[in-house]
């Protein structure tokens, strides 16, 4: 092997290596940064599906979120910042799905009592009245 | 480019592979489209146009970066991107709900204000009614009080036909006893004149009763009334005659018998005294004619000096003017 021939290659070698890490770093971020925003975000946005599984039923996208939040927090406390920041942002999608599906579930209740509220109330006010007459 | 060259191409194209595209049977990119149908199912929904914006816009952007991931990030990619079009489809139905649930609060406004107008109405029904009622019980009790009114106009005219109808009665009675009157002293006149006419007619005397007696020890005492004798006359009216002729029958022609006239104090004493006198003359002249002996006979006029009773009042005067037949 001539001298020129080993500069060719460690040259492609790291072009190469170049190359790829600029591919497959392309959109990353070398996310160094804790994700404290994040987690506050996630935190939040469980707290709120907590408090509105009381009113409507919430099942297994809470559960997700808890689950979520908690592979985050460990994620911070091993210093895995990006794993954290991805997981914060999982759990916290998972507590809005939660949470609209409470809401869901809150609203189709309130409606069921209304019908039935109005109901009685036709009957009651409406219909006995004429009849005592 | 030799080696080196085709290695590096080689190494591009399979981190491009790796990198970008994905195989058309990937799970991941099934999943991807199944998701991208449920999200353009809910925008292309009528009933849910314009519900939940704000999140079918994350799922949209979720899904877009799902395309456009690397591999390693696509699991993350696509869990995101399934939680939000999930969310999506929840908030949807939230709101179609809540805006019925505002429905049916106006629903129950409507049927409480429907059930209130109904009663107003029924109340109304019932004030008609009632007022109705009110006024029928008015117009009857008006109607029951005009027809006793007019029932007591009615028993007033009655009763004053019968009082009329009594007094005409009475009027009626009254002229009748004064018919009979009349006619009785139309007969005794004639009986008189008839008597005058024939004197010992005993069948027409008989038939007057002897006067009126009491006892006074053992004498008995019979009165003459005052009428008698007219008024300031002397001579005995005819009936008297005859009850005189009865008392002669009564005690027969051997009695002796005192024969006292009296009269009320009307007038002088003089006056009265010698009418009294004249009286008691005039009873011994018919005791005579009935059949008594003259002898037996003693007439005094006693005057007003023996009153029986108080000459105040008319009646105690009718009463002293009187003739007394003593039988001894």
């Amino acid at each position: 092997m001539t001298l020129s021939a080993a500069k060719c290659h460690r040259t492609t070698a790291c072009l190469l290596l170049a190359a790829t890490l600029a591919i497959g770093g392309a959109g990353t971020a070398f996310a160094a940064d804790p994700p404290d925003a994040q987690m506050a975000a996630a935190g939040a946005a469980v707290a709120a599906a907590e408090r509105a599984q009381a009113r409507g039923d919430a099942g297994m996208a809470l559960a997700e979120a808890r689950s979520r939040l908690a592979q985050a927090q460990d994620a911070m406390a091993r210093r895995k910042y990006r794993d954290a920041a991805r997981l914060a942002e999982e759990a916290q999608a998972s507590a809005e799905l939660a949470l609209a599906q409470a809401r869901h579930s809150a609203a189709r209740i309130e409606v069921e009592e209304k019908q039935a509220r109005n109901a009685e109330l036709r009957r009651q006010l409406l219909v006995l009245p004429t009849e005592s007459r | 480019m030799g080696r080196a060259g085709w290695l590096a191409t080689a190494l591009l194209g399979l981190g491009l592979a790796a990198g970008l595209a994905w195989a058309a049977d990937d799970p991941a990119r099934v999943e991807a489209a199944q998701l991208d149908a449920r999200l353009a199912a809910l925008d292309a929904d009528p009933a849910l146009a314009e519900r939940a914006g704000l999140e079918r816009w994350k799922a949209r952007q979720s899904l877009a970066a799902v395309a456009v991931a690397r591999s390693r990030d696509r699991g993350h990619a696509l869990y995101l991107a399934r939680a939000r079009v999930a969310a999506a489809e929840q908030a949807a139905q939230a709101e179609v709900l809540q805006q019925q649930s505002a429905q049916l609060d106006r629903e129950r406004d409507q049927i409480e204000l429907e059930a209130s107008r109904r009663q107003a109405q029924a109340a109304q029904r019932e004030a008609d009614r009632l007022r109705r009622q009110a006024l029928a019980q008015e117009e009857e009790a008006q109607r029951l009080a005009e027809a006793a009114a007019a029932e007591r106009v009615q028993l007033e005219e009655s009763s004053a036909n019968a009082d009329a109808a009594a007094e005409q009665a009475l009027k009626l009675a009254d002229a009748r006893a004064e018919e009979t009157r009349l006619a009785r002293k139309e007969a005794e006149l004639a009986s008189a004149l008839a008597a005058d006419a024939g004197k010992g007619n005993a069948s027409a005397s008989t038939k007057a009763p002897p006067p009126p007696a009491r006892s006074a020890g053992k004498r008995t005492v019979y009165t003459l009334p005052g009428t008698a004798f007219a008024s300031g006359g002397a001579t005995l009216a005819p009936s008297a005659n005859a009850s005189l002729r009865s008392l002669f029958n009564a005690i027969g022609a051997k009695k002796t018998l005192r024969v006292e006239a009296h009269t009320d104090n009307q007038g002088p004493d003089a006056a009265n005294l010698a009418l009294s006198q004249q009286r008691a003359e005039a009873v011994k002249r018919a005791l005579v004619a009935a059949g008594i002996g003259a002898a037996r006979i003693r007439a005094v006029g006693k005057g007003e000096a023996s009153p029986v009773v108080d000459n105040a009042s008319a009646e105690g005067r009718a009463r002293n003017r009187r003739v007394e037949i003593v039988v001894e």
